[in-house]
């Protein structure tokens, strides 16, 4: 029936424009919620959605619906969508080339089963254990899979398959917090680590000490510095933010902006990485993108859109998440790689587990200030008295060029792939 | 209703979200989009089954048995001792009068008036602009196993422009907006857009602030962030039911100083009204904080059965998601002085006003926030204007630190965010006075 849709709704589109896309999206998935140690909530969840792209003369119009037998009213809304845009100088959606292999993003062993879910839960909570002077706040686990279908006018008829296991859990210990969490495509992550990780975070970080004012290196771990770092990062190579003069980096291509050592690669084919694909919510084959090569920043990222309009041609990070289910600009894996030090906290630094607030930096120019998370001092390498707390102020731009080295193992945060991070020279109010 | 199920409800959402967005003065993109979304909850003997379907046909009966069914297999594996608080008034609570209704204004029209907001955000100097509109209709049907039934429309709908501004390789930004759910509020507005234009300009002279602690002026909006983020999260009776929030067990006692009063009132009609709250209970207007003494929490009629101290009626959900405990329109009370009056006590210090958001964490009792802009205070004036400050802190002893409260409330519209759900709220506040806050800036950094 589906299939029976994307044809009539290509084919009823045609009749008004000069190219349609539709995807088409389907998901399940299971969770279990955590009320402190007890199961509270267990829940499903179906969805099904439907996204269709006109374009028209180089005018492009969207729109989206949850419910399929309503594609006419959707296809009509995206069509005078599409009579209100501005025109763009167009050069024609992508027709099929051979996309090969199995879906990156999916593994078929991964079934939205709640006894599963339960399981990670109990695994969760029997590594809290590890540290009873920390008490379970909540968390949970789930599991879900979906699929999506992508046809175009130009031939395209793409499906990809995904799957996706996520396990959190929040621990308290007096009134300090712990908070840890994995998602993955894979059955991979290990819930019992989980939940000891949240447990102890929030038992170590109890009776902080103050710290003075002053300027600190920092050892991010790679949560901090991927909820820091990543979302200003994408946003200013983004290839809108430079085309619309809204990015701090528009007149850096080819400049320095971090040390030699640093790579930045949007990696559509990273093993097991949230965002892997093999082609883009375009339909453009997915490549790897070098964005800051030995320090050097090296591309900006383009949808087929804005690379019409700047003469450059899709980099494939098209990504659902515009108006009414438009193409907007996204990342795929995002992986920082860089000196790896023989030990990162050597000598007198701070480490920091988490910040809060770091969606409140200046989207612009990259200055932030964030209040520091489970936070303590470290002396060569070994972890001393927690601080209780400070705000971290900087620059995001001046921070990727005080990187002094990386730890060695890198892991997952959401989309993004880094090891903990040496920052020379931060600012800390006590 | 099933043996095996004390208790379930259905809450379906259907609707029409429209969105323009207009860059450099060019209409980038528009358009109306259609969600139909339901959540079904069935209380088991010990927890919930939850089962969330999109699309959802309230009509279907035979489907609505069967996502019961599943539902209550669900809550097999469940282990909760939950119950239920009497849901108390269930009389949908007026809806606010809707002057100029947006779904009867042509998209076309719509975005002429947008285009006109951001026209005029482009001052000379100013190199990009911005614009957006956000319309969302949502039709909501209630039903739950006592019989119950309510349904109601809301029509919510808001703008946003920003505007950059260029100078000698700095770049700053100049960001408005404003939502309503009385009805279009596109109209005349293109003062708003000159507004955003300035700010930006202003900026690009502003200078960056030395962090450290100091006495602090919050402007109506950012002390209306600081009512929602530092109190208002910490009195949500999930958080304080699962140990997450230092207000726990605190009720009855003096937490912040006696010229602190802070409401949630979820019949105001701001925007974050709705007639009846996720779980079919009219809200009723709760002092959170009555001259510094913690009184109340925000419940759902779970929480309100574990915790008590407070009234049901403040839980809310997105279309298709669980109801979770929420504020709706948070405000901290008047007190008595003027602006002036304020800023002369404040003598040396900051005014830290608009708001680029912030975040709480209501267990450890810490919360962080940034302002869009600030002025130093010297001698009693205001002086120069400064950019990138933010506000962090613990929630308590800020709280004690309210010296002053002044007499000019005002409340602003935005969105919330918590458990992955956003939900329209607003909050506000006269300007106030801390006799010491912590000021991050990242001069000298």
């Amino acid at each position: 029936m589906s299939e029976e849709i994307v044809d009539d709704i290509i084919r009823a589109g045609r009749a008004h424009a000069d190219e349609v896309e539709v995807a088409l999206l389907e998901s399940e998935s299971v969770s279990i919620e955590l009320k402190q140690s007890h199961p509270a909530h267990a829940g499903e969840s179906h969805g099904t959605g439907l996204i269709i792209r006109v374009i028209h003369e180089g005018k492009i119009g969207s729109s989206s619906t949850s419910t399929l037998t309503n594609w006419r009213n959707c296809l009509d809304s995206a069509i005078a969508s599409a009579h209100l845009a501005e025109p763009i100088p167009w050069r024609g959606l992508p027709g099929p080339v051979p996309i090969e292999g199995p879906s990156l993003s999916f593994d078929s062993s991964v079934r939205p089963d709640p006894d599963v879910a339960l399981t990670y839960c109990k695994e969760l909570l029997a590594g809290a254990t590890e540290f009873p002077e920390a008490a379970v706040v909540g968390g949970g686990a789930g599991l879900s899979r979906g699929s999506v279908l992508l046809a175009n006018s130009a031939g395209i008829r793409y499906v990809e398959e995904h799957t996706s296991v996520s396990a959190s859990l929040e621990a308290i210990a007096d009134h300090s917090t712990g908070f840890e969490y994995d998602r993955s495509v894979s059955a991979d992550i290990d819930a019992c680590a989980i939940g000891r990780r949240a447990a102890e975070l929030a038992a170590t970080s109890r009776n902080g000490l103050p710290i003075e004012t002053g300027t600190y290196d920092l050892l991010l771990s790679p949560h901090a510095f991927a909820s820091l770092c990543a979302p200003l990062l994408k946003q200013a190579v983004n290839g809108r933010s430079v085309l619309m003069g809204r990015s701090f980096l528009a007149d850096k291509l080819g400049t320095q902006i971090a040390p030699e050592h640093l790579m930045v690669v949007d990696d559509p084919f990273y093993p097991g990485g949230l965002g892997s694909t093999r082609f883009d919510a375009e339909g453009v084959p997915t490549r790897k993108n070098t964005i800051i090569d030995s320090g050097y920043l090296n591309t900006f990222t383009y949808d087929l859109k804005t690379g019409y309009r700047c003469g450059h041609e899709s980099t494939g990070n098209a990504s659902r998440g515009g108006l009414g289910g438009g193409v907007s600009i996204g990342m795929h894996n995002l992986v920082f790689t860089g000196e790896t030090m023989k030990e990162p906290g050597e000598g007198r630094c701070v480490l920091v587990n988490e910040v809060i607030g770091a969606h409140t930096a200046n989207p612009l120019t990259g200055d932030f200030s964030v209040e520091i998370q489970n936070a303590f001092f470290m002396e060569d390498g070994h972890i001393q008295e927690p601080i209780r707390k400070a705000m971290l102020a900087g620059n995001i731009f001046g921070m990727l060029e005080g990187i002094v080295g990386m730890g060695a193992e890198p892991r997952r945060v959401g989309d993004t792939i880094v090891s903990s991070v040496r920052v020379h020279a931060m600012h800390l109010v006590g | 209703m099933d043996a095996g199920l004390r208790y379930w409800d259905v809450r379906h959402v259907a609707g029409e979200h429209t969105g323009i967005d207009i860059d450099n003065g060019e209409i980038e993109s528009s358009g109306v989009s259609f969600f139909s979304r339901a959540i079904i909850r069935a209380l088991g003997p010990r927890g919930w089954g939850i089962v969330s379907v999109a699309p959802f046909d309230p009509d279907d009966k035979g489907s609505l048995s069967r996502y019961l069914a599943r539902a209550e297999k669900a809550a097999a594996v469940t282990s909760e001792d939950v119950r239920l608080a009497e849901p108390g008034p269930r009389t949908l609570l007026p809806v606010p009068r809707v002057i100029e209704n947006p779904s009867d204004v042509p998209l076309e029209e719509k975005a002429a008036l947008l285009k006109a907001i951001t026209d005029a955000a482009s001052l000379a100097g100013v190199s990009n602009t911005r614009g957006n509109y956000i319309e969302r209709l949502e039709e909501v049907r209630f039903l739950d196993s006592t019989g119950y039934e309510a349904s109601y429309t809301t029509c919510r709908s808001g703008f946003s422009v920003m505007a950059v501004a260029k100078e000698n390789g700095e770049m700053q930004m100049g960001y408005v907006r404003d939502h309503a759910i009385d009805g279009l509020n596109l109209r005349n507005r293109t003062e708003d857009g000159i507004r955003a234009g300035r700010r930006a300009l202003d900026l690009l002279q502003a200078q960056a602030v030395h962090g450290g602690r100091m006495k602090a002026v919050l402007n109506p909006e950012l002390g209306g962030v600081f009512a929602h983020e530092a109190v208002g999260h910490a009195s949500e009776g999930d958080l304080v039911k699962e140990g997450a929030s230092v207000l726990k067990g605190q009720i009855g006692e003096l937490i912040g100083s006696p010229a602190t009063t802070i409401i949630d009132d979820p019949t105001m009609h701001g925007f974050g009204f709705e007639p009846v709250d996720a779980e079919g209970v009219a809200g009723s207007k709760t002092a959170i904080i009555e001259n510094g003494v913690l009184k109340r929490y925000l419940h759902s009629r779970e929480t309100l059965a574990a915790v008590g101290s407070g009234d049901a009626g403040h839980a809310r959900a997105m279309p298709g998601d669980l109801p979770i405990v929420r504020m709706s329109n948070t405000y901290i009370a008047p007190g008595d002085w003027t602006y002036e009056e304020i800023i002369e006590e404040c003598r040396d210090g900051i005014l830290l006003a608009g708001s680029r958001g912030g975040q709480v964490d209501p267990g450890r009792g810490v919360f962080q926030f940034n302002a869009e802009y600030g002025y130093l205070i010297e001698g009693g004036e205001l002086k120069g204007m400064v950019r990138d400050v933010s506000l962090s802190g613990e929630i308590l002893s800020t709280l004690h630190a309210i010296s002053l409260c002044g007499n000019d409330l005002n409340m602003f519209p935005g969105y919330c965010g918590k458990g992955g759900q956003t939900v329209p709220v607003s909050d506000g506040s006269p300007h106030i006075l801390l006799s010491e806050a912590i000021v991050g800036g990242s001069a000298g950094v």
